[in-house]
């Protein structure tokens, strides 16, 4: 699913990345507010559910090659989240709804789980 | 290329945490390594630098791209680890609130990079430091000889002297030494080596042949006498002349691919 019918789908604010919205496809999510665990058990090209707003979010996702990052309960990024994202063309969303309802909604339209379970 | 690469992070530098494994990632990718291994080496660096930040004054990073695996050292002056057992086990941390607010802290650093590692050491001493050494292995059959430089390619590269003319220099170097005490290149040199010392008396020679060494590069810009380059001819062990110091001679040598040994 594209990252813009994700972004209807939650009612999101694009923080950055607009342009991109379109030719984002997102086809697994991993949703943590642990960056420890994503780094542990998340695979490449997830999108990144989190209410972190440090600019390790940016970095995590980097390292680990997602597509992008959905901030969930309101959660407004750090100044230096958002401009750290502008230099390395990662999209950042931001919606109102809590992690359970975020996930809920994407899984519902198909996006399925980066990981099932860890071993 | 260069095979070895240093990086140094300070503690409580959370901005910055994170620029070193991309960086390194950055260059694994250029040279093409699977993208599995970019993966896992990424994982691991960034875990390491996220440990730095947290529990350090400042540490630094030494990665070594070798033939047969990726090895990277980690030393930093911290608080060490008192427990390393406890330490490796997931979710236990002594994290305080300010790392736990960035979203570490969970105990897992140490497991993660166990995981992604083919063999992991760690040394710590409490109150003063801790060492970790991880590797990935690479798939040296797709992989081909990364060291894969004979002592001619060197000779021509850097333009030295052969001074034991007529030998054959098409012997593949498995590392570089250098060291101009005797008995320290007859404890540490390795087969291959390639030994570069400002040494001219023929026992170096006597050294060099004994530990089967590659070939020997007098630096420095004193030329062996007669007796030196006669014995060497003797052993068949090719002899390179350069005025440059051991040291430019060792930077060379790196700019080449050729590391120490392992």
């Amino acid at each position: 699913m594209k990252l813009s019918a994700i972004k209807d789908l939650l009612s999101a604010d694009v923080i950055f990345g607009e342009d991109m919205l379109d030719s984002i496809n997102v086809e697994t999510a991993f949703a943590s507010d642990l960056l420890s665990d994503v780094l542990a058990y998340s695979k490449e090209n997830a999108l990144f559910i989190t209410g972190l707003t440090n600019p390790q979010v940016i970095r995590t996702v980097e390292v680990l090659d997602l597509v992008g990052v959905l901030f969930v309960r309101g959660k407004v990024p750090q100044m230096e989240t958002v401009e750290l994202a502008k230099r390395k063309g990662i999209p950042l969303l931001r919606t109102k709804c809590i992690m359970f309802e975020s996930c809920g909604r994407l899984f519902t339209a198909g996006v399925k789980a980066s990981r099932i379970m860890v071993d | 290329m260069s095979a070895v690469q240093f990086y140094m992070l300070k503690g409580k530098d959370f901005s910055n945490a994170g620029r070193i494994s991309i960086s390194i990632k950055r260059y694994l990718r250029e040279n093409n390594y699977p993208t599995q291994v970019i993966q896992r080496v990424a994982i691991m660096t960034y875990e390491a630098e996220i440990n730095l930040a947290c529990y350090t004054r400042y540490g630094y990073f030494f990665v070594y791209f070798l033939d047969d695996q990726i090895k990277i050292i980690v030393k930093d002056r911290g608080q060490g680890i008192e427990d390393i057992d406890l330490a490796m086990q997931e979710g236990f941390s002594t994290a305080s609130d300010e790392i736990r607010k960035l979203g570490f802290g969970a105990g897992m650093g140490l497991a993660n990079i166990k995981k992604n590692s083919d063999y992991l050491i760690i040394h710590s001493v409490p109150g003063l430091g801790t060492r970790l050494e991880f590797n990935v292995a690479l798939n040296t059959e797709k992989r081909g000889n990364r060291m894969g430089i004979s002592l001619q390619e060197v000779r021509e590269k850097a333009n030295f002297e052969l001074i034991t003319d007529g030998l054959d220099c098409s012997r593949d170097i498995t590392a570089g030494y250098v060291g101009d005490l005797l008995s320290d290149v007859n404890a540490n040199a390795q087969t291959g080596n390639l030994w570069v010392t400002v040494l001219t008396h023929p026992n170096a020679v006597a050294v060099a042949a004994l530990k089967d060494l590659a070939g020997v590069i007098i630096a420095g810009g004193i030329r062996p006498g007669r007796d030196f380059v006669q014995r060497a001819m003797a052993e068949g062990l090719p002899i390179l002349f350069t005025p440059l110091s051991s040291f430019e001679v060792a930077a060379i040598l790196s700019s080449m691919g050729i590391t120490g040994n392992p």
